[in-house]
């Protein structure tokens, strides 16, 4: 069987092509319900799907003067529609009322032409949001509306809600985001069809289960639609919070753990790019569309570099064969193909210099070097590095570099020494600050950061020879223990146990009753006949779309495509998720982050009056100048 | 039967038929007397007395402060009260059929027809003046209103009325007349607003300009075409002119030579204008040819534009005028030669039962098929059914002779007119043309039985037609809620034998007219049917059932509906805090969003909740610790409940967070101390970032003290110590230290910070004390000092390291290249 499969023709594609051209279209038709010139204030949290649906030039052709993201900030416009565009969260609402209010007062009795603001919930309106407006004196000035922006397409195959809370909330004991996830499931259904096999692991996965069953019976969900993908799995983030702590070692990893990855864009510094000169950070979007980082993105950072020098030589043999052009049809067809080895060629450039920076950042980097040695004599002798999480904490460095590595080691090992538990609790309190208290908690409760309970039968030194998860020979063969150069995923080992026609369910099932949790199991949702009919005759590979509740790495992503391209694989996979997320964000999410704000604010404050200040004295001095000249002037005319 | 030709006028190159629609069924109503306006779509008439004519006096104690609406068959559907507080200044229809009224204090409601309202909109002033209507004009999604003192009101959307304002010229003066383009046929999608005034101005004014065209005579009607794209407008000196919207052509000038305004202007589709002339009761219509044709009537007239004709209202009876179409002309028109003629002919001796038919058909078998669909289309526009039955036998008796013709045109016209047949009849009085139908669709017709509680047919349109009908059903049981006469139990019945099979149905909507009604056991037993959480719970809370309401709120698991609950339970006083705790026993997604909540808004109630379920003592006390940390209260308080929370690790024997916090308020005493005896800020400050501090001031003896107190690792201590002295360059004090006492931390982050800060010098001071040689190597290469690189190469024998050291150096140095 051929391990590749053709994108365009895969069936679940058609429906999620046409899922993407409904969010594009409703997103017009709000632009066109709100008519003539309008601004948009949007969460800069939405700017980045926002993006991902519809360019941004289009915005213009449909009256968008202008794009502001939402602060509290006061601004100025002689643009009288004003359109929000925000989360239903209790922040963001403040922030609408405060904006709202200012531009009403704003109005002066002559100008009076009412300022019209419309609020436009993604992907729903809620209640609470409305009321918490109303509080705020937002009163029936306002028209809402919502825009039904569920599942977010960051590519092909990855699907996210691009809710960065999830995780956070998930980690308070809040599990309210379950019930937009399974909206958003419920809502993909309408045009993937009904999925008729749903797995499932992980506690807040068994209840997202049940929510999708339940809310299938209230919506009116068309039965008849043959349905696109056949599994999906749910798996909890919790369930595997180790795999995030190791540093991600494929190219869209690589890129990701050192320069973040936002919604498919990555900033990079312009010298990263060899643009010298330049000041602003250049944007760059990481996805399909870019064929050579298709096939760069999975590969591992090892090998990105021969890749990269093989592509080169092709690129210019293939400008090589202008010079071979015997006749006129061989110069038309070099022209005709001359368009894509240009971009392919500028593509190429950019990945180089890209490469180039990171390796510097990398293999050029002893301290990078250092800790991925430590790193990996954790996860496959589960060697111990006391003296240099102890080194780093006394160096100050970066504290979430050192509760990544320390939080590993907890759980590579089973939990810590009470002695040492409590040592390098009280290290980071006294070295980081007290606030740390709720962060260290926080780990704590998610069992990240734990004393040790004695030797465990369910620790990580079995899970490791039970599912296999070391695999020296990773350059050599193809599998996806290359993401992170010789350590399988948890999950994605246990996504291919599942569907592997010699293992299956049940295997399945044992293993994450007897590593993971109790919470694991199946359930069905009926079809109807017809579109069983139409599935059975079906010949093309099953889909399972695998969602991770809390957070998938983009290594997991990275090993999801390598292991449909593994031989054995009988089913193909796609990604959906809360959101995308990589070690230093789920430590970060752990940070309570109270006073950081104030402190911040007072910063600002301090630099604003530092600011009118210097401009105050700069005005004063140019009065004085500017007196002097005259009396000068003066003078002159006098003589 | 005569021949349907006989009724036809020629006019202007085209045939136009008069069809008498109905005979009115009202009595006494002289339309000279009253304000009128009708639905668009043959819809209903909305009549109001002119207060500025002389009626007889019997009627009018009664029926005062009255709308009447009739159909247009004259059937009085309601009488509305409009009220007695204000004066109606313009009102008009919606689509479904809703009447809109703009008062003279430019409120603006919608009622249904029984007198319900549905929406009002009033312009909200900063400066709470009012404002006097002068002129307004509605239509059937917005309205315009120009108030007394020269302000200029636009509402675009009546779902959601929001009142815009456009400026006004300054020198509009008196206003002749005033007319409407609609934002769907506007070129910048705002509504335009046209007006006349008595200074031979026209003004045409939008959302952000104005446009003042100067005119020399007055202009006295204002008159905007079916499709928007033409203005016609009748001047004082009696000629009527029609020009393009857009102000680029003109297309007629016409010469009446007559100074008596007319009453109306009005379109027959979109090229004929028609002028009623109110005193001479005569009805003008003029072709864009120059050409007029005129109607003499012996009542009043009034004028109704539609899409595809005109219809004309009288006391006695209903008219409707319009163009004869192509096809119907080709089938009956005298000596039509058109090949639908003959089919037609031919079915006719069918029913004859001759034989001469067949050969006229087989004849030209390849136009047969247009044939077949013109006799179908020219169904669609007459309203006799005899004659729609034989056009439509004509197409099946041709339809016959094709084995592929697609049978689905004729069979949905068939449909089509079975059910325009039935709104056309006297009871329902709704004269919907084919096209009409097919301009406001099956869902708005439906709508507009509901609303005139015709839902028997409406149903069985709905059935007939297969299309949802659970919008009649709802609606229907919402009246039968209503009922007075039937208990409860009958009426949950009878709503349930034939609701409750059906899908899709809103119960929530109907127990909601049952509550408002105050049936609430009626309204309760209703939610149980509805399948929807989110339509259930706001009702239930209305009802003040919040307990039922949480519950089924967390059954659907919808965050939103449960802190919909839970903001009830806070906010009503009449619920004290043990019900709360109560109706939340249990319920840990609720309890947890409120925590949630709580964290935010109430810490109080926080407490108690944590003791209601008796949480945790740590969680108590790490409560306590945010609560501190918060920027609000002063630093007493924070330490008086840091040293709370010290209770509450104590009953939970957490050793680690009781000393993390004790060691926390030593600190902050420390620091305050500090920053009284210095006045520098402190608090906030880390441990290690105190001491670093304190080392950068010089102040050792203090540093020393916070080791001792926290006691702090020497090796951490050490590396504090060499970044405060790094940050404040003092390399001597830096390297006396480092020379009296030895390290614990080697010496590398010495010469590493000394690279860093660029003093290579510096860094030089230290290699020496570096232990391991390759360290030192790499360093002297770092700082480019080759020499004494290959020096320890050499001293450690290790070739290796000193062909790297070469091989690095510049040519120029003398390198040994071996031991």
């Amino acid at each position: 069987m051929s391990s590749k499969i053709d994108l365009d023709n895969l069936t679940y594609l058609k429906g999620v092509k046409s899922y993407r051209e409904f969010v594009e279209k409703e997103f017009l038709n709000i632009l066109e319900s709100v008519s003539g010139k309008k601004a948009i204030i949007i969460d800069p949290d939405l700017v980045g799907a926002l993006s991902l649906i519809l360019e941004i030039p289009v915005l213009k052709e449909h009256n968008v003067d202008k794009l502001i993201p939402l602060s509290s900030e006061p601004f100025k416009t002689q643009i009288k529609k004003l359109v929000f565009l925000v989360r239903p969260q209790m922040s963001s609402m403040k922030k609408v009322a405060d904006q709202i209010i200012q531009h009403e007062q704003n109005q002066t009795k002559k100008d009076s032409v009412e300022q019209n603001f419309y609020v436009f919930f993604v992907p729903r309106v809620t209640i609470i949001c409305k009321k918490i407006l109303e509080q705020l004196g937002v009163s029936g000035s306002v028209i809402y509306g919502e825009f039904h922006l569920d599942l977010i397409p960051f590519d092909e195959d990855v699907y996210s809600l691009a809710n960065e809370k999830a995780f956070r909330d998930y980690v308070l004991g809040d599990i309210s985001s379950l019930y937009y996830v399974s909206r958003a499931l419920v809502s993909i259904q309408s045009f993937i069809g009904i999925i008729p096999e749903i797995y499932y692991m992980g506690e807040h996965s068994k209840i997202l289960s049940e929510m999708l069953l339940r809310m299938r019976q209230e919506s009116d969900l068309d039965d008849s639609l043959t349905p696109q993908v056949k599994y999906l799995l749910l798996v909890d983030r919790e369930n595997d919070l180790l795999t995030p702590m190791v540093t991600q070692l494929n190219y869209e990893g690589m890129i990701d753990e050192l320069y973040g990855i936002n919604h498919t864009l990555v900033e990079l510094e312009p010298s990263v790019l060899g643009k010298e000169g330049k000041i602003e950070k250049e944007k760059m979007v990481l996805n399909s569309n870019d064929f050579l980082f298709t096939e760069l993105r999975d590969l591992n950072m090892a090998l990105v570099a021969p890749f990269l020098v093989k592509k080169a030589r092709s690129v210019s043999s293939q400008y090589d064969t202008r010079k071979k052009a015997r006749n006129i049809g061989d110069l038309k067809n070099f022209i005709k193909k001359l368009p894509n080895i240009q971009r392919e060629h500028a593509s190429l450039g950019t990945h180089i210099s890209l490469t180039m920076d990171i390796g510097a950042k990398t293999t050029g980097n002893s301290d990078f070097l250092e800790r991925l040695d430590y790193e990996l004599n954790l996860l496959v002798e589960s060697q111990q590095c006391d003296d240099y999480i102890e080194d780093r904490i006394a160096q100050q460095k970066d504290l979430i570099s050192v509760l990544r590595i320390l939080c590993l080691q907890s759980m590579v090992v089973g939990g810590l020494k009470n002695k040492k538990f409590d040592f390098f609790r009280n290290e980071i309190i006294q070295t980081y600050g007290y606030k740390h208290i709720f962060t260290l908690d926080s780990l704590e409760k998610l069992g990240m950061l734990k004393k040790s309970e004695g030797r465990s039968k369910r620790g990580f030194a079995q899970i490791r020879k039970t599912l296999d998860l070391i695999d020296e020979n990773y350059e050599n063969t193809k599998h996806f223990s290359s993401v992170h150069s010789g350590y399988a995923p948890q999950i994605i080992k246990l996504v291919q146990i599942l569907f592997n026609s010699k293992q299956g369910y049940n295997v399945f099932q044992d293993l994450v009753n007897n590593f993971y949790t109790e919470n694991v199991g199946r359930k069905k949702q009926k079809i109807s006949i017809q579109a069983k009919e139409e599935m059975k005759e079906n010949t093309e590979k099953p889909v399972c779309m695998v969602f991770f509740v809390g957070g998938v790495t983009f290594a997991e992503i990275s090993a999801i495509r390598i292991l449909n391209q593994m031989e054995q694989t009988d089913v193909h996979f796609i990604i959906g998720t809360t959101h995308i997320t990589n070690g230093n964000k789920i430590i970060e999410s752990t940070f309570e982050k109270v006073e950081d704000n104030i402190l911040k604010k007072k910063k600002d404050e301090f630099l604003r009056n530092k600011k009118i200040k210097i401009r105050e004295k700069q005005q004063e001095q140019l009065q004085k100048q500017l007196l002097k000249k005259e009396k000068q002037e003066k003078g002159k005319k006098k003589n | 039967m005569e021949n349907p030709s006989v009724h036809w006028n020629q006019f202007d190159r085209y045939y136009y038929q008069k069809r008498l629609v109905f005979h009115m069924g009202w009595n006494e109503i002289n339309l000279d007397h009253y304000l009128i306006e009708s639905a668009p779509f043959g819809g209903l008439i909305a009549l109001l007395r002119d207060d500025q004519k002389i009626i007889n006096i019997k009627n009018i104690q009664t029926n005062k402060n009255c709308i009447f609406i009739y159909t247009c068959s004259g059937k009085l559907i309601s009488k509305l009260d409009y009220g007695d507080k204000q004066r109606v200044k313009a009102f008009g229809w919606t689509l479904d059929e809703k009447l809109i009224i703009v008062y003279d204090d430019c409120e603006i409601v919608v009622f249904d027809i029984f007198g319900e309202k549905i929406k009002t909109k009033c312009i909200t002033s900063r400066d709470s003046t009012v404002h006097l209507v002068y002129k307004a004009k509605v239509w059937h999604n917005g309205a315009v209103i120009l108030t007394k003192k020269n302000r200029l009101f636009i509402v675009e959307n009546l779902s959601q009325p929001r009142f815009e304002e456009y400026s006004v010229p300054e020198n509009l003066g008196i206003v002749s007349d005033l007319e409407i383009l609609q934002p769907k046929f506007s070129l910048t999608g705002h509504t335009e607003v046209f007006i006349s005034n008595l200074a031979k101005n026209l003004f045409i004014i939008d959302n952000d300009q104005t446009l003042e065209i100067e005119f020399e005579e007055m202009i006295t009607n204002l008159k905007v075409s079916p499709t928007g794209r033409l203005l016609a407008y009748y001047t004082e000196t009696g000629n009527l002119h029609v020009i393009s919207t857009d102000f680029k052509s003109h297309f007629l000038e016409f010469q009446m030579n007559s100074k008596i305004k007319p009453k109306q202007i009005a379109w027959c589709s979109s090229d004929t204008v028609l002028l009623n002339f109110e005193k001479k009761n005569t009805l003008l219509m003029v072709a864009p040819s120059q050409s007029f044709l005129k109607y003499e009537y012996d009542e009043p007239l009034y004028l109704m534009t539609e899409e595809d004709g005109i219809r004309i209202l009288t006391n006695s009876c209903c008219e409707f005028l319009s163009k004869v179409p192509e096809v119907v002309v080709n089938i009956f028109g005298i000596g039509s030669t058109s090949f639908s003629s003959l089919l037609y002919d031919a079915s006719q001796s069918y029913e004859k039962e001759s034989s001469k038919g067949d050969e006229v058909i087989r004849s030209k078998m390849d136009l047969l098929p247009k044939a077949i669909t013109d006799c179908i289309t020219a169904s669609s526009w007459v309203f006799q059914r005899d004659l729609q039955k034989k056009l439509l036998n004509a197409a099946a008796i041709g339809k016959s002779y094709l084995d592929n013709f697609v049978h689905d045109i004729f069979a949905d016209m068939c449909k089509d007119l079975r059910v325009l047949n039935e709104v056309r009849g006297w009871e329902i009085g709704m004269p919907l043309t084919y096209r009409q139908f097919e301009k406001i669709g099956i869902d708005l017709l439906i709508e507009r039985l509901i609303n005139r509680k015709h839902h028997y047919v409406a149903l069985k349109i709905c059935e007939y037609l297969r299309i949802r009908k659970d919008r009649v059903l709802v609606r229907w049981a919402c009246e039968k809620v209503k009922s007075e006469t039937e208990s409860d139990e009958q009426i949950l019945k009878s709503i349930i034998s034939k609701l409750g099979k059906e899908e899709n149905v809103s119960f929530a909507s109907i127990a909601s007219v049952a509550y408002s009604e105050s049936k609430n056991d009626l309204a309760i037993k209703l939610l149980d049917y509805e399948k929807s959480a989110s339509e259930q719970v706001p009702l239930l809370i209305n009802m003040k059932n919040p307990g039922l309401a949480l519950i089924k709120a967390i059954e659907c698991a919808n965050p939103d509906l449960i802190y919909l609950v839970l903001l009830y339970l806070l906010n009503t006083l009449d619920i004290n805090e043990n019900s709360l705790f109560q109706i939340l026993s249990h319920k840990d997604m609720a309890i947890n969003l409120l925590i949630k909540y709580c964290k935010h808004k109430n810490k109080d109630l926080l407490y108690r909740l944590y003791s209601q379920l008796k949480r945790e003592p740590k969680e108590v006390g790490l409560l306590k610790i945010t609560e501190s940390l918060s920027d609000k209260i002063n630093l007493e308080m924070k330490l008086k409940i840091r040293n709370e929370s010290l209770i509450a690790f104590g009953v939970s024997k957490n050793n680690f967070l009781k000393k993390i916090t004790e060691d926390n308020i030593k600190l902050v005493k420390l620091q305050q101390d500090y920053q009284q005896r210095l006045e520098l800020v402190f608090i906030g400050l880390s441990i290690n970032q105190t001491t670093a501090k304190l080392l950068e001031l010089d102040l050792e003896k203090e540093a020393k003290k916070m080791k001792k107190t926290f006691k702090i690792p020497n090796d951490r201590y050490w590396w504090i110590k060499l970044r405060a002295l790094a940050k404040k360059h003092r390399w001597k004090k830096m390297y006396a230290w480092a020379k009296n006492e030895k390290s614990p931390i080697g010496y590398e982050p010495f010469v590493e910070i000394c690279i860093k800060n660029r003093v290579g010098n510096e860094a030089l001071n230290y290699i020496p004390l570096v232990k391991d040689p390759y360290n030192q190597v790499k360093f002297y290469l770092r700082l480019n000092k080759f020499e004494q690189a290959a020096d320890i190469a050499i001293k450690e024998k290790n070739q290796n390291l000193l062909q790297h050291v070469k091989s690095l150096a510049p040519k120029n140095l003398n390198i040994p290249s071996h031991i």
